[in-house]
């Protein structure tokens, strides 16, 4: 998960580096708006922004060294971040929110770690990503279960021709086929709203992650929804269940 | 684990049948009631919502009785993948922020307008869609 997590966030931070950059374009007004309006009166100015930049950057370089450093490592990355979220204007969307539950689950392998008995197995880590996916895709479903615009495609269409978010010429085209955005629109309803059962359930969980990577691969090859897809594949592993685990350890050796 | 998550749906269901009470449950009439009662969770909507349409800013400047339209991408660029702040709906739907904006452009156009008019232009997204119209965001006078 370690990896997987500092190779998201790492594209993130080169991301956040043209984020730096654009905080600093508009001095007389402020478009943030975000957590509670803080950015009205804590807005943190734009070239200072780059000293938690960097400090977010080491703490993920020692994150991704591993051994003692990462414990400092993720703390650092996670206090760079919250300082530029405050300077961006506290625009917390979807990826940073995904970035800041990945951390506590990495928070949580880090602290369980025992150094007299490597290679042993703390079930916090497990718990926390699989609550958390439950709730994430859990609510995500019930969500579009209750929006008649997932149900005939109106609203994937919409996504697939919005100007920031989709736009490319595959896109385009599934966005003109009707019945085409209503069937995949209808089948992320289907796994968001089973995959929450499927994951606690040990016999179907391996499905449900096998299932759960071409949903984030397919987000991710039409939409431009920054690293959040990575970021969640990042944790899936560790919701991978012991028993499917052990299996693939046997097959590996076998 | 099955414990926990055992009494987590109780407590949900429970939470739920307590909300469909008080008469929040009926977003979604085409669902059966007891599905209804299961994802009343589903009634909080954030990002699930069609967008009727398209946006983009449209500033105009008036100085002398001239009339001249400022390129709003490119007084503000923005360099993140989420879009440019000024069309973001929590913007504006303040006044006072948009207020600021207006007094911004002033100081950046040059020479300095006697006054500027934002508005807001709204296309469809799909051709099917009507278009909604474009909506006026106000006429502001640049303070000299």
């Amino acid at each position: 998960m370690r990896a997987g997590f500092c190779a998201a966030q790492a594209v993130e931070l080169a991301r956040q580096a043209v984020q730096v950059v654009d905080a600093g374009r508009h001095p007389g007004v402020n478009f943030g708006s975000g957590l509670l309006h803080l950015s009205d009166g804590l807005r943190v100015p734009a070239g200072a922004l780059w000293l938690p930049w960097g400090v977010s950057a080491a703490g993920l370089a020692w994150l991704a060294w591993g051994g003692p450093r990462a414990r400092r490592g993720l703390p650092a990355w996670g206090l760079g971040q919250v300082t530029l979220w405050a300077g961006g204007g506290w625009e917390i969307n979807a990826p940073e929110r995904v970035a800041l539950w990945a951390a506590c689950a990495l928070w949580l392998g880090l602290a369980g770690e025992d150094p007299r008995a490597p290679g042993r197995e703390d079930p916090w880590p497990r718990r926390f990503v699989r609550v958390w996916l439950v709730g994430m895709y859990g609510m995500a479903g019930m969500m579009k279960l209750h929006e008649p615009g997932w149900w005939d495609g109106t609203i994937l269409a919409q996504a697939l021709v919005d100007p920031w978010m989709g736009g490319s010429a595959a896109g385009a085209w599934m966005a003109s086929q009707g019945s085409l955005c209503a069937a995949l629109g209808r089948l992320v309803v289907a796994f968001e709203l089973f995959a929450p059962v499927a994951l606690l359930v040990p016999r179907w969980n391996p499905w449900a992650l096998a299932a759960g990577v071409a949903f984030h691969l397919g987000v991710g090859a039409f939409l431009s929804v920054g690293t959040l897809g990575w970021t969640v594949l990042a944790c899936y592993p560790v919701a991978l269940s012991p028993t499917a685990w052990a299996a693939l350890r046997a097959r590996g050796t076998a | 684990m099955a414990r926990v998550a055992t009494w987590v749906a109780v407590a949900y269901l429970l939470v739920g049948a307590a909300a469909s009470r008080a008469e929040l449950g009926h977003a979604a009439p085409w669902l059966p009631p007891v599905v209804q009662a299961a994802t009343w969770l589903g009634q909080f909507h954030m990002f699930n919502e069609p967008r009727p349409y398209a946006s983009a800013l449209r500033i105009e400047a008036t100085r002398g009785g001239m009339t001249t339209r400022v390129s709003a991408p490119a007084l503000y660029p923005a360099l993140r993948t989420e879009g440019p702040g000024y069309l973001r709906s929590r913007f504006l739907r303040e006044p006072s922020r948009v207020a600021r904006l207006a007094a911004d452009v002033c100081a950046r156009v040059a020479p300095r307008p006697d006054a500027v008019r934002l508005w807001l232009e709204r296309r469809a997204r799909l051709p099917a869609e009507p278009a909604p119209g474009d909506v006026d965001l106000g006429r502001y006078a640049c303070e000299p």
